[in-house]
């Protein structure tokens, strides 16, 4: 989300646009961008501006959104369904169903836009007018990772000769990080004892990564599944650089980034069918619609040893990749903005 | 069903894979078991069940008027109180200070468990340091290739031994795959485990049940087996002297009368692979004995082409 929201304002200030962010939260690195929304509220009566919600966590400044004068765009990121939540973080469990109850009265906007088709239709769903609905997909920002150079100490480590098994991304209910140990448990034990399993991500709920580590400890796998907790882009590079596949049997995904960085660095992808994620692959990688693991731990060990398969799976995750290339982006955003433009134009507004 | 580049793929080739894994008894009825597990029964079955009881007190303290946390919505509360970027501050300060007490618990416990390793592994390079100030790198690097090798047995001391005890076996310290071929033909393989993940790798590329662990007496613990006859130590050296006793204790509590464990003597073959000693474990005739007897086992040298081994067999 912040991403997206950055990339959007680096483009409206090359276009000559006067932008501005604003968050309820941001790290270090954001707040050399963004203000807190408080002080949003000056700006909020103006019928001239272009205010863009990114929606993807319930969050009171929501009722500046609705209070607002401006024109109004609303970018949905999701919300995970608080069922995920049940049992492990009932503060997130609370967050989320709040949030998609929300999702209906954010209705009254120009635009709603989501980063996905799977994230546009929730919003039709919701009740959102088709018409007013479109969908502006995410910009990875791949550029980042290549500019960085890898940590060397962690890539000598991953490059020991083991095969090492990939996921990227917080470690969050409903993206079962579960069943990717459970598929690794099946590969290193039935097939290849030379593997790992590295989890590199963001470990926000204490409760869900207790349970895991039980579960890891549970099937006899200390030493081989390893959580890096929130990594630098360098250390992030070397784990795409050095892994040999990327697995996801997330259950609920608005897009899913890390498939493209996972593209962009010629791992091949294992995904289980689920949101966003067989739009986000595009008819390429592996996607399978069962999760049988001893039958996923073969098709690993397949793609481990067949090079012609491996390749076919890379060169198609390649031909996928372009289509989300930063002209694709800047266009989709300019035909947005461009239509608030020639409006305010037409209306003689000035 | 699994999709490639958008198209249905042929999975006979892996199902037949897989299935002839499982009847190899590379997946055992435990594992499999685990897989139909629910993340949340792991939550349920330890304390972490606390933060949910910390979690409705919050709210119910609250439901009954007790303001523990701001409000949510910045702009809600009183109408007195200042809005503005300093109330926000301290409201996020405050709830995020709450979550911390909340769930502080937890990470102090890794944080202990982390403390814990580090200054066992301190102690460790701290004692050998005492012992002669050597390059502990060096050292441990020699210790690791050391201890990695594995000692390969001619096809005629694996045969011998395979034909030792009855029923289930279990081999620890993987020496070579001839072994494991001859225990698996004879349906008599239970499971080998190693601490090397190469010898266990090679193994399981011949579709023989092996698995790799640097405890492997945690994964023994978890087995049941139903008829124990022979269990193999071909290399005692990979586990401390209470994984022995506890090896011999699991042993000896699972066999029957004639039940046989093998401990490979490899002190007075090994000369040529030895790195300094001192960092090598060779287990003294004596002590593997003596855990022997205490677990109704009763021991005596026995031989097989140049090698050397104690063998106790369960009495009556």
């Amino acid at each position: 989300m912040g991403n997206q929201a950055l990339a959007i304002h680096e483009l409206l200030e090359a276009w000559g646009l006067e932008s501005r962010i604003f968050a309820y939260d941001m790290d270090e690195y954001g707040r050399r961008f963004a203000s807190f929304d408080p002080a949003y509220r000056e700006f909020m009566g103006s019928e001239d501006d272009l205010l863009i919600f990114h929606y993807g966590l319930y969050c009171d400044n929501y009722r500046m959104y609705l209070e607002s004068r401006n024109r109004k765009v609303l970018i949905y990121h999701n919300i995970t369904p608080p069922e995920f939540y049940e049992g492990l973080y009932p503060e997130a469990e609370r967050l989320c169903g709040l949030g998609k109850d929300l999702l209906p009265q954010l209705m009254q906007g120009d635009l709603a836009l989501g980063d996905s088709d799977f994230n546009r239709r929730e919003m039709v769903e919701a009740g959102f007018p088709e018409e007013k609905t479109g969908v502006l997909p995410i910009n990875p920002p791949l550029g980042r990772l290549d500019e960085v150079t890898e940590d060397w100490d962690f890539a000598r480590w991953l490059g020991d000769g083991r095969t090492n098994i990939l996921y990227v991304g917080r470690a969050v209910p409903n993206k079962r990080l579960e069943d990717v140990i459970k598929l690794f448990s099946c590969y290193h034990r039935a097939i290849n004892a030379r593997s790992r399993l590295v989890f590199a991500g963001p470990i926000p709920i204490n409760t869900y990564y207790a349970a895991l580590l039980s579960l890891v400890r549970r099937m006899g796998l200390e030493d081989r599944v390893f959580f890096l907790g929130k990594v630098s882009d360098n250390r992030l590079k070397s784990c795409y650089l050095g892994s040999h596949f990327y697995v996801s049997m997330s259950e609920h995904e608005g897009f899913c980034v890390p498939l493209l960085e996972s593209f962009h660095f010629g791992l091949p992808v294992l995904a289980y069918s689920a949101g966003a994620v067989p739009e986000t692959m595009g008819g390429s990688g592996v996607l399978f619609f069962e999760k049988d693991y001893p039958l996923l731990a073969e098709m690993l060990d397949r793609l481990g040893r067949d090079t012609v398969l491996r390749e076919r799976v890379l060169a198609a995750q390649r031909e996928r990749l372009e289509e989300f290339g930063p002209d694709r982006f800047a266009r989709r955003l300019r035909a947005v903005v461009d239509m608030f433009l020639k409006e305010k134009q037409g209306s003689g507004v000035g | 069903m699994i999709q490639v580049n958008g198209r249905d793929f042929d999975e006979h080739g892996l199902r037949a894979k897989a299935e002839a894994r499982k009847r190899a008894g590379l997946y055992d009825t435990r594992l499999l078991g685990l897989l139909e597990r629910d993340i949340r029964q792991e939550v349920e079955e330890h304390v972490f069940s606390m933060i949910q009881v910390v979690y409705d007190l919050q709210r119910s303290l609250e439901d009954a008027g007790a303001r523990l946390e701001p409000p949510t919505d910045l702009s809600m509360g009183e109408p007195e109180e200042r809005k503005g970027r300093g109330r926000s501050i301290l409201r996020r300060l405050q709830t995020r200070f709450i979550r911390a007490v909340n769930e502080g618990y937890v990470q102090q416990q890794e944080q202990y468990n982390t403390f814990f390793t580090k200054a066992v592994d301190i102690s460790y390079r701290q004692l050998c340091g005492a012992l002669g100030g050597i390059d502990l790198n060096q050292v441990a690097e020699k210790r690791d290739r050391w201890l990695s090798s594995r000692p390969q047995w001619e096809e005629e001391v694996a045969r011998a031994v395979s034909e030792q005890g009855r029923a289930q076996a279990v081999v620890v310290g993987i020496p070579g795959v001839s072994l494991l071929e001859l225990l698996q033909e004879e349906g008599r393989l239970l499971l080998a485990l190693d601490t090397s993940d190469k010898t266990a790798a090679d193994a399981q590329s011949r579709f023989l049940p092996a698995w790799f662990h640097s405890q492997p007496l945690q994964i023994l613990e978890t087995m049941v087996p139903q008829d124990l006859g022979l269990v193999v130590a071909a290399f005692p050296e990979i586990l401390t002297g209470e994984e022995l006793e506890g090896l011999l204790a699991w042993a000896g509590s699972r066999m029957k009368e004639g039940g046989t464990v093998m401990l490979a003597l490899n002190r007075v073959w090994t000369e040529q692979m030895s790195c300094d000693e001192g960092f090598v474990r060779f287990w003294p005739r004596r002590f593997l004995a003596g855990l022997m007897q205490r677990h109704g086992l009763k021991p005596q040298e026995w031989r097989a082409g140049d090698r050397i081994f104690l063998k106790g067999e369960m009495g009556a």
